[in-house]
């Protein structure tokens, strides 16, 4: 039983940032409502209003610019069309790969990933991946807009900086370079993830340039490892191989775990050892099979 | 607070229907205690274990949590919707014949997310329907049957359609 609230069907982006200002933290936006309607369900939240945006024409657009090789997708996106999607594939196999595996196939049919990114639940895949790939979001209200990238859009556990009045109205994902190889390992005893790990490394001239290395569920938001990040930045594939364990007992020295039913602290870092080793390992393997 | 209802037109099991439905009411209490459809079950009531499966517009969903208002003008189809004029629908005659069930409580959840799996994909390999199925929880077959159900079915619609 849901305690009783006020619904609001706003038929444009205008109407639905003056109702959010208006109504403020009162409200909350509805889109699939997969992550909402259970803490309506279990009391969690204590809303009086609930803004579905699902009336508002254009916010479901999912679509590749070839031209600045950029993916741009739409709040009202749901987790099954990204799986689906041939472009998303073509493009973007990582999140395909993701996508495929989040929750099941109920929750991705409903869920939309701009909800999953907003809801800021920690125990979550999309984020880990999408701040390896360097997404960004755009916010809007009726002052204008802002884009943030999604790193700094978390803010700590099930927040992020978006104020009362502002909705996500895309989400950017540039087209990981040619020569980019990556992985996405996930340790997932239960509904959610308990460790998630995503590494991207562009490769040129033999070594690696540019590197991501995200770990995922274990910290108020999706962390990177940017000290084992530096050092592998013009290591050659052999070099980072040899390493592969020295960078994943690094990158379980700063993640933050939280001890639950799932498990204790030093045994989720010793899962975030072993995906790290194990992603890192793998994306010099295929560099080295690339050469 | 005294809301307005929300009046509801949509497609129920194939019919026409009307109803007026508050915001806050879920779907699952909107087809068990309100349309008397007790098919649908509820069990974990967080979108993990299926028994509450519905197909909305052909897509399964998990009834538990979603809103009811969220069916209008839309295509609803419940666990007793599927037999037609001629019969059992192909799925529940290969739940029978191979034993796709014990207790019966997750059935009807795995009747239409089995439907949902064949209407996309009319000739699913076993590792694809493994994976998609893994969206629904048994506690009595250990899965085996309910995946052989799903084979038979598959190869019978398809030879009916051919």
């Amino acid at each position: 039983m849901i305690a009783p609230f006020t619904l609001h069907w706003p038929q444009s982006l205008r109407e639905a940032s003056s109702l959010l200002a208006e109504l403020r933290a009162q409200a909350r936006i509805l889109a699939g409502g997969s992550e909402l309607i259970l803490l309506l369900k279990m009391g969690l939240a204590d809303v009086s209003h609930i803004v579905d945006i699902k009336r508002i024409p254009g916010l479901g657009g999912l679509e590749y610019d070839a031209g600045a090789k950029r993916l741009r997708i739409g709040p009202l996106v749901t987790h099954r069309t990204l799986e689906k999607s041939e472009v998303v594939r073509n493009h973007f196999p990582l999140i395909v790969e993701m996508e495929k595996q989040l929750a099941n196939v109920r929750i991705r049919n409903v869920g939309t990933l701009a909800g999953n990114l907003s809801f800021a639940e920690p125990h979550a895949d999309p984020g880990t991946l999408l701040v390896a790939h360097d997404a960004t979001v755009t916010l809007t209200n009726d002052e204008g807009e802002r884009v943030l990238n999604l790193e700094d859009f978390f803010l700590d556990y099930y927040e992020t900086v978006s104020k009362n009045d502002e909705l996500l109205v895309e989400i950017t994902i540039p087209k990981p370079a040619e020569n980019c190889l990556g992985a996405y390992l996930r340790f997932c005893p239960g509904e959610r993830p308990m460790v998630g790990v995503a590494l991207l490394a562009d490769w040129n001239n033999g070594v690696c340039s540019k590197l991501r290395l995200v770990l995922g569920c274990v910290g108020p938001k999706p962390l990177r490892a940017r000290d084992a990040e530096g050092w592998m930045v013009g290591k050659s594939p052999e070099e980072i191989q040899a390493e592969a364990d020295a960078i994943g007992t690094q990158a379980a020295r700063i993640c933050q775990p939280l001890e639950d039913i799932w498990g204790s602290v030093e045994y989720k870092k010793q899962i975030v050892k072993t995906l790290v080793a194990r992603a890192v390992s793998a994306v010099a393997e295929k560099a080295t099979a690339r050469e | 607070m005294n809301e307005p209802m929300i009046p509801l037109r949509f497609r129920l099991n194939g019919q026409e229907c009307r109803a007026e439905v508050d915001g806050a009411d879920l779907l699952i209490d909107f087809i068990r205690d309100r349309l008397g459809l007790t098919g649908t079950k509820r069990s974990c009531d967080m979108e993990i274990c299926g028994a509450c499966t519905v197909l909305l517009d052909g897509k399964a969903i998990s009834s538990c949590s979603v809103f009811a208002f969220e069916v209008d003008g839309r295509d609803l189809l419940t666990i007793e919707g599927l037999a037609g004029r001629e019969g059992l629908h192909p799925l529940q005659q290969a739940f029978i014949d191979c034993g796709g069930f014990q207790c019966g409580f997750c059935t009807p959840g795995m009747i239409l997310l089995a439907k949902s799996l064949l209407d996309e994909n009319p000739d699913p390999t076993v590792e694809e329907i493994r994976e998609y199925m893994d969206a629904n929880i048994c506690r009595c077959t250990g899965y085996q049957m309910i995946i052989e159900s799903i084979q038979q079915a598959a190869k019978r619609m398809n030879r009916e359609r051919t």
